[in-house]
């Protein structure tokens, strides 16, 4: 068993491997994939993975397999920014993002391992009185719902984040702002290897460059994946591979409602602490926070139109760039560092796609948009009662593949089946 | 009118559009328009169950690889052109006029 092999952490053991070791140890070991799972979770993303681990400590389903075609952390995981927030208009939106806040509070301890969960603020600026009076919208949903929000005007920003460029001169003014303190950033990498570690240490089987190449189905029916180690017979299968969702749906003979968009996301050089928040300019985006190592972190809108390239536009680098001086001048002595993109699946209506399939025993979790990482905790927890169960869970019910053709759209913003636009 | 397009290759900083009446241009002067999709035909009886429309406005092949598009040269000729691009390396295979405002009448699935 593969918990026999249970890895901790601490100073000694941080000491012992500085000191003598020829090798880090493996966070994870890599086992050789049965022929036969309950459950196969095919993506092991940060959503693959938290299923994963509350299947087997929630709801005690051990015989499961998370394939992953590259590598832990390789992904959307490690590719977003890192925010956390649940500042959202809609009741589903609002209740899975809601419930993931919650989760995030407590996973680290839960795992033993630091995902450096710093809940430091959120704040969204508005630039007009029709944007403050959305902002007013949804802050109201919020508050009626249980979650903190509070609305800041000039004053309370400038108390709040007195870094931000509040001049009536400015070519677009800052006008007041979304401020939702619970709100903040998790260290993603940490998100998949915490989640994978005590996945695996609670029995599970977490098989890297595995990619799945077939999913045979007989009479409607998922029976087995066809991998690049052999075909894996199994009950139930969840597909949790982001962008990679229509052409591993494909294989199934479906056709999904996505498309998959590139995001790009940028560090400066490290400086000392100087933001103490995570900001966002909400017209057009560019949303700007501090790491612990003292880069800023950058990131913005979708670059427009489909792709897979992981490469960006040059013009979506600009458009942050410049969102992000205007509301942070200091931010112009910094100089950029890296830049890299991730490929996002954005849905028809810019929210997730949860649940059964047309195919028997395959699920979905799929359509996240930008918006996944956040919602990681809450994912996994209603994807695993969902692959655990019969039934499915009330939080995952609006977001069924169906409701584009029923006409039951999720879409927060209002923008229809455009996802470039989303 | 239809004015055809040299393929062209992708690049590494900006996407260049071949636009077939003013050449390569930057995609800051174009708007996306989407997949070049077909509506079914409301005229046709047979094609107006909700699973014919649910496919032409939700459902996508989300291809890696060549798919049809179109963009708008806002800041250009302002019209709309329909393109072959793949979505794996932004090479242009051909780019032509669209019938999206010439023609725009005749937009059925046929």
């Amino acid at each position: 068993m593969a918990s026999a092999r249970k890895l901790n952490y601490s100073g000694l053991s941080l000491l012992r491997n500085v000191l003598g070791s020829k090798s880090w140890p493996n966070i994870i070991p890599s086992p050789e994939p049965r022929s036969n799972y309950d459950i196969v979770i095919i993506g092991g993303g940060a959503h693959g993975l938290a299923t994963a681990y509350y299947l087997a400590t929630r709801f005690g389903e051990t015989n499961v397999a998370v394939l992953e075609a590259g590598w832990l952390g390789g992904g959307n995981t490690a590719r977003n920014t890192a925010i956390v927030r649940s500042d959202y208009l809609l009741d589903e939106s609002f209740a899975l993002k809601n419930l993931a806040l919650g989760l995030w509070d407590s996973l680290g301890s839960e795992l033993g391992f630091n995902l450096m969960y710093s809940p430091r603020g959120y704040v969204d600026l508005a630039h007009s009185d029709s944007e403050l009076e959305d902002f007013t919208l949804r802050a109201n949903a919020m508050c009626l719902r249980g979650a903190d929000a509070e609305i800041l005007d000039r004053d309370g920003l400038r108390r709040r984040v007195p870094q931000l460029d509040l001049s009536q001169s400015a070519r677009f003014p800052i006008i007041g702002g979304l401020l939702q303190e619970r709100g903040g950033i998790v260290r993603h990498d940490a998100v998949a290897w915490g989640l994978a570690k005590s996945a695996v240490d609670a029995g599970i089987h977490v098989v890297q460059h595995c990619p799945v190449t077939g999913l045979d189905i007989k009479t409607g029916q998922i029976t087995a994946v066809q991998t690049n180690q052999g075909a894996i017979q199994c009950n139930k299968v969840l597909i949790s591979v982001a962008a990679d969702t229509s052409g591993m749906a494909k294989l199934a003979g479906l056709s999904m409602p996505i498309e998959s968009i590139n995001v790009q996301a940028f560090v400066t050089e490290p400086v000392k602490p100087a933001l103490d928040v995570v900001v966002n300019y909400n017209a057009g985006l560019c949303y700007v926070s501090q790491t612990d190592k003292g880069e800023f972190v950058l990131g913005g809108a979708s670059d427009g139109y489909p792709s897979f390239a992981r490469r960006g536009s040059f013009n979506a680098i600009e458009d942050v760039v410049i969102r992000a001086v205007q509301i942070l001048p200091y931010l112009s002595s910094l100089r950029l560092l890296r830049h890299w993109s991730g490929t996002a699946d954005i849905s028809m209506d810019g929210n997730a796609i949860l649940g059964a399939t047309p195919v028997k025993n395959l699920y979905v979790n799929c359509g996240w948009g930008y918006a996944g990482f956040k919602a990681t905790p809450a994912v996994g927890w209603v994807m695993a009662e969902l692959l655990a169960g019969s039934a499915t869970p009330d939080l995952i019910a609006p977001f069924s593949l169906d409701r584009f053709k029923n006409g039951n759209l999720i879409d927060d913003s209002g923008i229809g089946p455009y996802p470039w636009l989303h | 009118m239809t004015v055809e397009s040299d393929p062209t290759p992708g690049c590494i900083d900006a996407m260049l559009i071949p636009c077939p009446w003013c050449g390569l241009r930057d995609e800051r002067e174009f708007d996306y328009g989407g997949s070049d999709i077909r509506f079914p035909s409301i005229g046709k009886p047979d094609n107006h169950c909700a699973d014919d429309w649910n496919d032409a406005v939700h459902m996508r092949d989300n291809t890696k690889g060549d798919i049809r598009e179109i963009w708008y040269h806002r800041a250009g000729c302002e019209r709309w052109i329909a393109v072959t691009r793949n979505t794996a390396t932004h090479d242009f295979a051909t780019s032509s006029g669209s019938d999206k405002t010439e023609n725009s009448e005749n937009m059925d699935a046929d």
